[in-house]
């Protein structure tokens, strides 16, 4: 007997991305490379540090656990607008996006199918790279704690670089116009955030003596959520006390800049879902034409 | 505009379910893009079980027509009502009840003939095991059966129409929008879209389908509709409209030599009945002639018993080319007075 299971959040586009996307070569030669960066990463890196002293064995690992967290993150922001960025675009472009909008299926259904896919597929890569990362148990100076929130950033990352690519795609006519744009709003993100905020540093500095604190700009800043929330080989933090944000408006009180970086990821991705469903269906301007 | 059906009877509201108001009725409708007027007033009536021909120049509006009943664009007035639903206030209602297969569609990659209907199925909240049974249906009513588990984007652009067709179907809808199907297809694919549409109108469906292909609509359809600047310009049965617009039978009159051509055409302009009269070549003749079948037969009579050798002396009804080229050429002559 067929049983007709549908687990909470599953719709018919999810199902159909996730088994279309692992079929073919791209998905294992995609999964097969992410490893072999990581394990080159790694192994070079290891090969490096080798004749530290048992003592200094906790600075490795943590030297470790930052490079890696680094590529990951990195890794996240290249591949993540190709994943959902032509979501929309993909099936505009390919004339299949009318026959999904008469269907039962909601606008918001059918985005979510295809980000929940994009970024499901991203986990898929984040958590095969996950033996690699347990290398640096062997060394010491990191915990299971430094590693949940290393992951909490990169999940939320790619959820927020996945609804910017989807909005982008639910604007654009064409697959490889959604695709650039998208990877320039990623480097918008976090180079431009990031120059944006040494110019406001050094723009300010003279004026209190001292470094002031950051933006609330670098909140959204995913480059600064993944430093804030890697441990230094020190035992402090890289970005010293700009680690802390004291923040009324979201939460009260001082909290870690990845923290805060994780409210507001979250909050910016779900307006990001909710204004590529909106322009999904509606007949925006410049995607006017055709008929008759 | 040529009314050939109540008018009050189109206008009137309609309620799901009765027959008499028609699986689509559309009153006034106006559609917009920026400057350009798509559809300007189009008031049509495509009854319950019809297979409605919907013919056009392109730019007319029959594409702009059939997206809005598919519920992909909202008119920006008029009335727009599909098995008694208004297309702006109850889309889902309407989308439940229609099919809709675009001129042109696309099709996923990776995905095989039976993935991809069970995906359509899906989405339109089938449950698994009726979607299995109503795939293996609609897979052999569009005779592929064979290819279920081809990879789609292998099929011949006939078969990928026909899959489009069972998955217009998949939901089991009332009224099929079927945008130019037979376009691109070979006269096989052709003919075997036709075989498809007879038995679904057999099994009760409303088909509105638009094409250029006016021969294999003449025999296809029950009722057209000719559009034509957005607007309706002639509407009913298919015989019905062929008749009010086409200007009667017309003679074709072959002789055996060239000069006998002349006699004949005096004889012929001298016979009550004759409308007009051209030269079709050297030895050919074709008269407009309103006659019945016995003045016919004393024309081929009087022929003959004035030694002329005739050759051919046949009757061409009008077909909806004629029908066609008649309202078209009347568009531009409206449009010339205006």
């Amino acid at each position: 007997m067929l049983v007709d299971f549908r687990p909470p959040f599953y719709n018919s586009v999810l199902g159909k991305e996730l088994r279309t996307r692992m079929r073919g070569w791209g998905a294992v030669v995609l999964i097969t490379l992410y490893m072999l960066v990581f394990g080159l990463i790694a192994g070079g890196f290891l090969i490096q540090q080798a004749g530290q002293t048992i003592g200094q064995a906790s600075g490795v690992g943590v030297k470790l656990f930052s490079a890696l967290a680094g590529l990951q993150l990195v890794l996240i922001l290249l591949v993540t607008p190709s994943t959902t960025a032509g979501a929309i675009s993909g099936e505009r472009q390919r004339q299949t996006w009318d026959l999904l909008l008469i269907t039962r299926l909601s606008t918001f259904g059918i985005v979510w199918g295809k980000l929940a896919s994009g970024v499901a597929f991203q986990i898929l890569l984040m958590f095969s790279a996950l033996p690699i990362f347990s290398l640096v148990f062997l060394f010491g100076g990191v915990s299971p704690g430094d590693i949940f929130h290393v992951y909490l950033v990169s999940v939320l990352t790619a959820l927020l670089v996945g609804s910017m690519s989807i909005f982008i795609s639910s604007v654009s006519r064409r697959l490889a116009t959604a695709v650039i744009v998208a990877n320039v709003g990623v480097l918008v993100l976090t180079l431009g955030l990031s120059l944006l905020e040494v110019f406001l540093q050094s723009a300010m500095r003279p004026i209190n003596g001292g470094y002031p604190p950051f933006s609330p700009l670098t909140e959204i800043n995913p480059l600064a959520a993944i430093l804030s929330a890697l441990p230094d080989p020190n035992g402090s933090w890289y970005l010293g006390d700009h680690n802390w944000v004291h923040h009324a408006f979201i939460v009260f009180g001082t909290i870690p800049l990845w923290e805060a970086y994780s409210v507001v990821a979250t909050a910016v991705s779900v307006a990001f879902i909710l204004l590529a469903t909106y322009f999904a269906r509606s007949r925006v301007p410049w995607l006017a034409g055709g008929a008759a | 505009m040529i009314e050939t059906r109540d008018v009050a009877e189109a206008n009137a509201a309609p309620s799901e379910g009765d027959p008499a108001q028609g699986s689509i009725v559309i009153e006034n409708m106006v559609k917009r893009y920026g400057r350009m007027t798509a559809v300007n007033g189009l008031s049509m009536h495509v009854p319950k079980g019809s297979v409605y021909g919907f013919v056009g120049p392109n730019g007319a509006g029959k594409t702009t027509t059939i997206r809005t009943l598919a519920t992909l664009q909202k008119p920006d007035a008029g009335s727009v009502r599909l098995c008694g639903f208004d297309v702006v206030r109850d889309p889902k209602q309407v989308r439940d009840r229609v099919g809709y297969m675009p001129d042109f569609f696309g099709v996923y990659e990776r995905l095989t003939v039976a993935e991809y209907l069970d995906f359509y199925g899906d989405s339109h909240r089938i449950p698994l095991a009726k979607r299995r049974q109503l795939c293996d249906e609609l897979l052999e009513l569009v005779d592929l059966t064979d290819k279920r588990d081809d990879q789609v984007e292998v099929l011949s652009r006939g078969m990928k129409q026909r899959l489009g067709l069972a998955r217009s179907l998949i939901h089991d809808p009332e009224v099929l929008l079927l945008d130019e199907p037979a376009s691109g297809m070979d006269p096989r694919a052709r003919i075997e879209l036709r075989e498809i549409l007879r038995e679904l109108s057999r099994m009760g469906k409303t088909i509105l389908i638009s094409s250029h292909i006016l021969p294999e609509l003449a025999e296809m359809c029950t009722d057209i509709g000719i559009i034509r600047g957005g607007q309706l310009i002639a509407e009913g049965p298919v015989q019905a409209v062929v008749a009010e617009l086409t200007r009667g039978p017309r003679l074709q009159v072959r002789v055996l030599k060239g000069e006998e051509l002349t006699r004949a055409r005096e004889l012929i302009q001298a016979t009550p009945g004759c409308a007009s009269l051209e030269d079709e070549d050297e030895t050919t003749l074709a008269v407009e002639f309103q006659g019945g079948d016995e003045e016919t037969s004393a024309l081929l009579a009087s022929l003959h018993a004035s030694g002329i050798h005739v050759t051919r002396f046949g009757i061409e009804s009008g077909t909806l080319e004629d029908v066609f080229l008649s309202v078209t050429d009347l568009g531009e002559g409206m449009r010339a007075a205006d």
